[in-house]
């Protein structure tokens, strides 16, 4: 019993000390920086995250991970996508602003856990932006509005028409009637 | 043959509604405002809380509302659509039945537009459709459409009422308050040729504008499912095939109402069977072409055995959906065609019995064409399930009690017939097609 114990805490202090995920990662540090991307043909931003060392030389082969604040539901951070950082400790990414204003960037280090890097943030001021949602084809879309315009003339044709018969029967009955006592009042004075 | 009745006679069958309401009056509408009452407890309590409460679900998001809606506008447009083409034809035997068909086209008409508001969610944001109004959206056009046919239904009921409210002031004790109000909407109506001649204008005017009105309602009612590009809806015929459903619809609805109020306003004098025998002529042409139709759209679909559409058909022929379409078929559809044919059951009762079959038959109908295609899974999944609950049930009796009620209100202060017309057209010599001898309708002399 006494020799299952002692084996089993060898043993687990021998796995604890292998593992390098039980390791303390060690500290590198993050940087973010969002400029206008050159040569697009829509809007966009050019988001290069650095991450350096604790020796401060740039480290690859390390993920990264984008993200833009989102005020839709509530500020949620919306994850734009993952990079691995390049020889030179670089992962770059392009994004097409959804809509203009200050935007909020964040990058996470994910990497393989052997370094930790507190999040790095970047603010961009987007002055145009391309929307997400495009609308899905309008049905006649080829004529555009003209349908449209030309059946809501006709509903204000007919609402025309209903008012002109209403207008005329509420008008001419009375008129009618009055004009008929005047005659008859004119036949009996002379009369 | 009815007998004739002089003018005393029919003024007093006439007024009679409006001059004292027996205990019959309120034993009927006592029950039929506590179910209205009982609706609008329930359309209460679905705002409350949400429409899962009346069955809906993500997978029948369309259902017994749009059943509803389709049903009580489509008899509607048949009561308008009857009373417009017998003024146009100039029909002798129209005059007792108009106004009962021109009131059962405004308040079906009315019950049927608060269903656009039952099925909303947040029924607050009607107003969205006038302030945010998308033009290329079938709905909008259909609330455009129906409003426009409200305002024209509402005048094609008031123009042949002129006349008669004249008539009615006279008539009343002059204390009454409604004489007032008859005084101010008969328009100084003194029955000179030249009102007679502009009323009979602007009448004739509205009689045939309500035609395509009607018709246009439906259509965009019928093309807010077929725009959708929806398996079951998506189908080139659906405006002409929801035109001939709700004429279909429309005149037998009319025939239980001129039957109703025949017995419980005795009206035997001036409505006789042979009105209900003539509707129910127009009723059962219109039966054939609509089986015609549903046979067309069926064949069209099924034969080309299009992958979207094949599990539509097979939920609707064979599936869950089975006994509903079939129990139309038969009740709704052959039933009513052979208690008109056969000369023996071609009486008052049967000829009712056939109307109150096509009314239920066309508002099961409307269900399946509905409920199939909205439930079917688009993406991926099982098929969806509508189940009625005490919500929609109660707001759907609710809402069909509310027809009679509104219209033995509005009897109780306007004439339920039109009886400047009917004397005119007493006094107008009574042509009678051959045809009449040949169906073997009541002749001139016999007894009824």
């Amino acid at each position: 019993m006494m020799r299952s114990l002692l084996f089993a805490a060898v043993l687990g202090a021998l796995l604890a000390l292998s593992s390098p995920a039980l390791a303390a990662p060690a500290a590198g540090k993050l940087t973010l920086q969002s400029v206008a991307a050159i040569g697009q043909r829509q809007p966009t931003v050019q988001l290069t995250a650095r991450l350096l060392g604790p020796d401060g030389k740039p480290v690859g082969s390390q993920s990264i991970e984008f993200f833009v604040k989102s005020d839709d539901f509530g500020g949620v951070q919306v994850s734009l996508g993952t990079v691995p950082t390049d020889t030179g400790g670089q992962a770059k990414l392009l994004y097409m602003p959804r809509w203009t204003g200050t935007l909020a960037f964040t990058a996470h280090l994910i990497g393989d856990g052997t370094l930790a890097a507190p999040p790095a943030t970047s603010s961009y001021l987007a002055a145009a932006a391309v929307p997400a949602y495009h609308m899905a084809p309008a049905p006649l879309s080829a004529l555009r509005f003209g349908v449209a315009w030309a059946v809501e003339a006709l509903a204000v044709a007919v609402w025309v028409m209903l008012a002109a018969v209403l207008i005329r029967v509420v008008r001419g009955l009375p008129r009618l009637a009055r004009e008929t006592e005047a005659s008859s009042h004119i036949e009996g004075v002379s009369g | 043959m009815r007998k004739r009745t002089s003018r005393t006679e029919l003024d007093e069958t006439a007024l009679r509604p409006v001059t004292s309401s027996g205990r019959g009056f309120w034993l009927v509408m006592l029950p039929l405002g506590l179910l209205v009452l009982a609706a609008l407890f329930a359309w209460g309590w679905q705002i409350w809380q949400g429409l899962g409460s009346a069955g809906y679900n993500d997978q029948a998001f369309w259902s017994i509302y749009e059943s509803n809606l389709v049903t009580f506008i489509g008899v509607a447009y048949g009561g308008a659509v009857v009373s417009a083409i017998l003024r146009l034809t100039r029909t002798a035997w129209r005059a007792p039945i108009t106004r009962l068909a021109e009131a059962t086209a405004l308040f079906s008409l009315l019950v049927g537009m608060m269903f656009a508001l039952v099925h909303l969610g947040r029924p607050e944001r009607i107003w969205e459709l006038v302030t945010r109004p998308r033009l290329s959206s079938p709905i909008f056009w259909d609330f455009v459409a129906v409003t426009t046919y409200l305002v024209a239904t509402v005048i094609f009921l008031y123009l042949p009422l002129i006349p008669d409210l004249a008539a009615l002031a006279g008539r009343l004790p002059a204390g009454s308050r409604l004489v007032a109000w008859y005084r101010r909407l008969s328009l100084d109506w003194r029955a000179l040729p030249a009102q007679r001649r502009l009323l009979d204008g602007a009448m004739a005017v509205m009689a045939v504008a309500i035609i395509p009105m009607a018709v246009s309602v439906h259509s965009v009612l019928a093309w807010a499912f077929a725009l959708s590009g929806r398996p079951g809806w998506d189908s080139s015929i659906f405006a002409p095939y929801f035109v001939v459903a709700a004429l279909y619809s429309g005149v037998a609805l009319v025939i239980l109402v001129v039957a109703g109020f025949r017995q419980g306003y005795r009206l035997h004098a001036y409505i006789g069977e042979d009105h209900l025998i003539h509707l129910a002529y127009l009723m059962v042409v219109l039966d054939a072409t609509y089986l015609y139709f549903t046979f067309a759209d069926l064949l069209g679909e099924g034969f080309s055995m299009n992958n979207s559409v094949v599990p539509v058909m097979g939920q609707l022929l064979t599936g869950q959906y089975a006994p509903s379409f079939w129990i139309w078929a038969v009740g709704g559809g052959l039933l009513p065609l052979l208690l008109v044919a056969l000369p023996w059951t071609r009486r008052t009762w049967g000829i009712v019995t056939a109307a109150a079959l096509v009314v239920a038959g066309m508002w099961l109908k409307r269900i399946v064409i509905v409920l199939p295609a909205a439930a079917q899974p688009m993406i991926a999944g099982g098929w969806g399930s509508f189940h009625f609950t005490w919500v929609s049930i109660t707001i759907s009796v609710g809402a069909a009690a509310a027809i009679p009620l509104l219209m033995m209100g509005f009897f109780r202060m306007f004439p339920v017939l039109s009886v400047t017309e009917i004397e005119e057209l007493a006094e107008e010599p009574v042509v009678r097609p051959r045809a009449h001898a040949a169906f073997g309708l009541p002749q001139e002399g016999d007894e009824e």
